[in-house]
């Protein structure tokens, strides 16, 4: 009885030894082809790499977009123009100031509103307007703006007067403001 | 069991049709939300004297009793914020028609120093042949009503060639047909939000 149970159990340990050789023998094997697999097919999709040193756009490249001028009251004599700084580059540039011809003064300057809903404007921080490579900054009521002082005439809808913009590093920039209620397209 | 079942089975299409029919006409009677800050006070709007800046008549808050009235404080020189706001009002009063015969914008200027009635009647004609803009006779009256009207201001000179700038608090007040404030707007309230106020304001007098 004794001697037929322990034969039993080492047959029984025999038996599952095999069947664990077994189990491991595929696993690694299907672990071993997986990974071939894998290897391939990674492979095949990874990305073609040039043989050359690819380069951001040199500098700052920067376009203005969708600038306005609000029409102005005949006797305040300041106006104001918005617009989008957009800066195509791989480095960013500053607007430092303008020039126009409808006015004797253009500032550069900033709105912004206290907790207790007082609005205050003031010449911009640092004296420029940051345009961060690869980004854009909008100029828009309640925002930064350039500010046009002592205008030469009233500014009416419909006119377009002409505004230089000077950057740190892209330097003159020549664009036509159409004087307007909003945005252009608006 | 069945019974019973079909029981709480109706029983409960009846709670939902009822919860559902309750729901849409809450919704229907919902109170209307304004676009700004609804003030509740038992007292009327402070009442103010003010030179007309077109007739140059005295003008009073009270004679426009009966109409809406929107304030709002500023200055001529201001070139972003004050046109930017009397620009929505008078888009605003566009939107809403005719019945903006109904609806006074008092332009009340925080820079009489260097704000006169001819530039404050140009100004306010600017945006709107209706706004009015109403000068004080002194700087003691003009920081008396601001200060009635929780506004601020204060003359900022750092070198710009303007001058001097205002800081000013940029909110309009609506004071009602009967004379009290009803609604405070932040800036960037828009015409569309301005026009809805207006048309509910004046809907329910």
């Amino acid at each position: 009885m004794g001697n037929r149970e322990s034969g039993n159990q080492e047959s029984g340990k025999r038996g599952s030894g095999k069947r664990l050789a077994l189990v491991v023998g595929v696993g690694l094997a299907l672990i071993v082809v997986l990974a071939v697999a894998a290897y391939l097919v990674g492979r095949s999709l990874r990305p073609y790499n040039l043989h050359a040193v690819e380069l951001d756009p040199p500098g700052p490249q920067i376009e203005i977009e969708g600038a306005w001028a609000r029409p102005s009251p005949k006797m305040a004599g300041t106006g104001v123009v918005y617009m989008i700084l957009e800066n195509k580059g791989g480095e960013a540039d500053k607007l430092l100031s303008g020039e126009t011809p409808a006015a004797e003064v253009v500032e550069l300057h900033e709105s912004f509103m206290d907790e207790n809903q007082v609005m205050k404007m003031r010449a911009v921080e640092g004296g420029y307007i940051e345009a961060p490579a690869g980004g854009e900054v909008e100029l828009k009521p309640g925002g930064r703006h350039i500010m046009l002082v002592r205008l030469v005439e009233p500014l009416e809808e419909g006119q377009t007067i002409q505004l230089t913009l000077t950057f740190e590093r892209s330097g003159e920039i020549e664009i036509e403001v159409p004087v307007s209620q909003g945005p252009p397209g608006q | 069991m069945s019974d019973r079942r079909k029981k709480i089975t109706l029983i409960a299409v009846g709670v939902a049709a009822l919860v559902l029919a309750l729901g849409v006409v809450g919704w229907r009677y919902r109170p209307y939300r304004f676009h700004g800050m609804v003030m509740k006070s038992a007292e009327y709007a402070p009442n103010f004297v003010l030179t007309s800046s077109r007739s140059g008549e005295p003008i009073q808050l009270r004679d426009f009793r009966g109409q809406v009235v929107l304030l709002y404080f500023g200055y001529a020189t201001c070139p972003d914020v004050c046109p930017a706001t009397l620009r929505d009002v008078a888009e605003a009063f566009d939107m809403i028609g005719n019945k903006s015969d109904q609806v006074q914008l008092l332009w009340i200027t925080v820079d009489p120093e260097r704000d006169t009635p001819e530039l404050m009647e140009d100004y306010v004609q600017h945006f709107h042949p209706d706004f009015l803009g109403l000068a004080p006779r002194s700087a003691e009256e003009t920081l008396e009503v601001a200060t009635q009207y929780g506004i601020y201001y204060e003359k900022q000179d750092y070198g710009s060639a303007t001058g001097y700038l205002m800081d000013h608090t940029a909110t309009i007040t609506l004071v009602d047909q009967d004379g009290y404030v009803r609604v405070i707007y932040p800036f960037g309230t828009t015409a569309e939000e301005l026009a809805a106020d207006l048309n509910y304001v004046l809907s329910r007098w």
